[in-house]
């Protein structure tokens, strides 16, 4: 990856390298700080793909519709206090990984693509007496991948994304808890040379969202925020306004529950409106988490998402990336996790996805099977 | 051992008064100091010395002991509100009973490290006190047997000073075995006294067993409490690991809300994924907190349960006591 023409490491290294410097000492750092988190995971999967679609963000084009491979990804996730304080802490966490593919079944050639991501994150907590909750948080999000296949088997171009919050929680006023933050964000993609159009989801964008939150037991939190993004390398078509720039206007609710199975339904419409005619639509989300334990000391997770998406104006062009501003996607996933030592756990995860791309009502599917672990490295 | 021993069979061990050591010791220290003054201004000192941070040490400890002491008593106290509460039905006031209860088992636990960090110094300082009588009996008895050289005054200064230091060493070794320890501070009132009368017995028997009984429902409570909160914690990690690892390389993207976005709204979200991991902090605490709770519920029960073998055992004594 090069930034600014020099040759640097890729950011997965240096995020490695600070992996390793962290593993390598929280027990000599225990006496400055205390880990929340830290879980090492392992994995390995058998995927499947179908779909004969082209994409405008891949640099070349197979004619196969059906492709498989074998995946093996690690990673590790944590989270330190760096300082706890009655009043007020000051938290770091991160998250880093790195997936391998051998993917078969094109035409043209087998691939090889891996992908790095990582995040890291500082957030700032001060309780203000009876005033409420302060929340300052700083992050930054990255990932590449390398020898990026052609469809069906997507993946997510490679970027850059630094992000800065505020979020303050108010004090329950007759049960009720009020919220409000504000995020800016600045999102720098990383296009292959043959493919520069990614370029144009460079952006910046700057979010406001309120939110009030009640319940005990079962928790119900509605929300509704109003978001403008600006894409400077993105046309309008308009010549006295050359520049894309959306605003989107988001509302919600998220019921939660805590019992025996445990999670989260959540209900969203998005309308996005923009000085350009074609990223303009509406749409919705609905989202469903849920955790079970079940017998033996088995865990049962499930995550699902169903999105409709609907342009206000038709545009005969292809859209952008699919999984970016593509249209309906919906997405399953279903685990079952055991606990093999107090610090071991595994898990078996199926997984689905489809998702309409680039061209009108085309869609991918992605489809597997992984087998996980996760070593929590603090706990004896 | 063998010093023990040696000095139980001696003749001055026998004969010399416990208590009256100390000065005595300081006091033949000083006068053997006068007698030989390079040699016994050294070990008189280290004597001296050893000695100081002996009682140092012991201060130290009685001192932590008796802020347990009154902790437990404020922390029993706390229990028995919980066990009225809960007979009463009154849920909050026994939620808050509870609450309060956590709180003073940290101060416990807190105190009782101190008072086991107290106990490991006071045990050093002893057996390096011990070591310096030894080395200072040695040295006196030596000079005894050396034939010839000592006055009539002379040899009867040293019988005194070997004296007092036998009898200092045997109180010393008695005072190892004879430290108050925090079972003993725990239900000060449920002791046998030689002075209780059989009804006496008889009450502090049904009153520990009472507390005996209140203590096991409130550790069986507790350990379905920790089984609660540690399926629930469980569940939580494998939600959390679940998520994450889904969300790293951004698999659950989807093409609606914030482009990009690599997690789902409240859910992870990077923005307020520390957040949330914050606020489900305290069940890890929470967790933490009612393992301490169990902890000391159970030595609590263990105390009890001597308690009242111990009183049981004295039962018939008391009865033909008082019959």
């Amino acid at each position: 990856v090069r930034w600014g023409g020099v040759r640097r490491p890729r950011p997965g290294a240096c995020t490695w390298l600070a992996a390793v410097a962290l593993l390598s000492g929280p027990a000599d750092a225990a006496a400055q700080v205390r880990w929340v988190d830290l879980v090492v995971s392992a994995g390995v999967s058998g995927e499947g793909y179908r779909g004969n679609l082209s994409s405008a963000t891949v640099p070349v084009v197979d004619s196969t519709d059906q492709a498989q491979a074998a995946v093996g990804d690690l990673g590790v996730q944590g989270s330190v206090l760096l300082l706890e304080r009655p009043a007020s802490l000051v938290q770091a966490s991160f998250d880093l990984g790195v997936r391998q593919f051998a993917a078969s079944g094109f035409q043209v050639r087998d691939y090889s693509p891996r992908e790095w991501a990582g995040v890291a994150g500082l957030l700032y907590r001060q309780r203000l007496g009876g005033a409420g909750t302060l929340f300052l948080r700083a992050g930054y999000q990255g990932r590449s991948v390398d020898d990026r296949p052609p469809m069906p088997l997507f993946l997510q171009p490679a970027f850059h994304r630094f992000d800065g919050s505020v979020r303050y929680v108010l004090p329950a006023l007759e049960g009720v808890q009020f919220d409000i933050s504000g995020r800016l964000e600045r999102s720098d993609y990383q296009p292959p040379r043959a493919v520069t159009q990614l370029d144009l989801l460079d952006r910046d964008a700057a979010e406001l969202e309120l939110g009030a939150r009640w319940g005990v037991g079962l928790d119900v939190r509605f929300y509704a925020g109003l978001r403008q993004s600006e894409y400077p390398l993105q046309g309008s078509f308009d010549p006295a306004d050359p520049y894309r720039r959306d605003r989107t206007v988001t509302v919600g609710a998220e019921w939660a529950w805590v019992a025996t199975v445990a999670g989260t339904v959540g209900l969203e419409g998005i309308v996005n409106r923009s000085n350009s005619r074609r990223p303009e639509y509406d749409a919705f989300a609905l989202r469903t988490e849920l955790v079970a334990p079940l017998p033996w000391g088995l865990t049962a997770n499930l995550y699902g998402v169903l999105t409709g998406k609907t342009y206000v104006f038709s545009t005969p062009f292809a859209r952008l990336v699919p999984g970016e501003e593509a249209d309906a996607a919906s997405v399953l996933y279903v685990e079952l996790a055991r606990d093999l030592a107090p610090n071991l756990a595994s898990a078996v995860r199926f997984g689905w996805t489809r998702a309409e791309t680039d061209i009108g009502e085309s869609y991918y599917e992605r489809y597997g099977v992984s087998l996980l672990l996760r070593y929590r490295p603090h706990i004896r | 051992v063998t010093r023990t021993r040696r000095l139980r069979e001696s003749w001055w061990a026998r004969t010399t008064p416990g208590g009256f050591f100390l000065p005595a010791v300081l006091v033949l220290c000083l006068w053997g100091a006068t007698a030989e003054p390079a040699r016994g201004q050294d070990e008189g000192g280290e004597l001296v010395q050893r000695e100081l941070e002996y009682r140092a040490a012991r201060q130290s400890y009685e001192a932590a002991l008796e802020q347990l002491r009154a902790e437990y008593n404020a922390y029993t106290r706390i229990l028995d509100e919980v066990r009225i509460a809960r007979n009463a039905g009154d849920d909050a006031a026994r939620g808050n009973a509870l609450a309060r209860a956590y709180a003073r088992s940290q101060e416990v636990q807190r105190l009782e490290i101190r008072v086991q960090e107290s106990r490991a110094t006071l045990d050093e300082r002893r057996e390096g006190l011990l070591a310096a009588l030894d080395a200072r009996l040695d040295e006196v008895q030596q000079r005894l047997g050396a034939p010839g050289r000592l006055t009539l005054q002379e040899r009867q200064g040293l019988e005194a000073q070997l004296a007092g230091l036998a009898s200092q060493y045997l109180e010393l070794e008695e005072q190892g075995s004879n430290v108050l320890t925090p079972r003993n501070v725990l239900y000060p009132s449920i002791v046998y006294d030689p002075r209780d009368t059989p009804s006496d017995v008889l009450f502090k028997i049904d009153f520990a067993e009472g507390k005996l009984a209140q203590a096991v429902s409130q550790a069986e409570e507790l350990d379905g409490q920790i089984q609660r909160l540690d399926n629930l914690l469980r569940a939580q990690r494998s939600r959390r690991d679940f998520l994450g690892q889904l969300n790293r390389f951004g698999d659950t993207q989807v093409p609606v809300g914030q482009p990009g976005q690599r997690t789902e709204r409240g859910e992870g979200a990077v923005a307020d994924t520390a957040g949330v991991a914050l606020e489900e902090l305290p069940l890890e605490q929470q967790l933490a907190t009612l393992r301490t709770f169990r902890e000391q519920m159970t030595r609590v029960i263990e105390v009890l349960e001597e308690r009242v073998r111990d009183l049981r055992a004295r039962q018939p004594r008391a009865i033909g006591a008082g019959g």
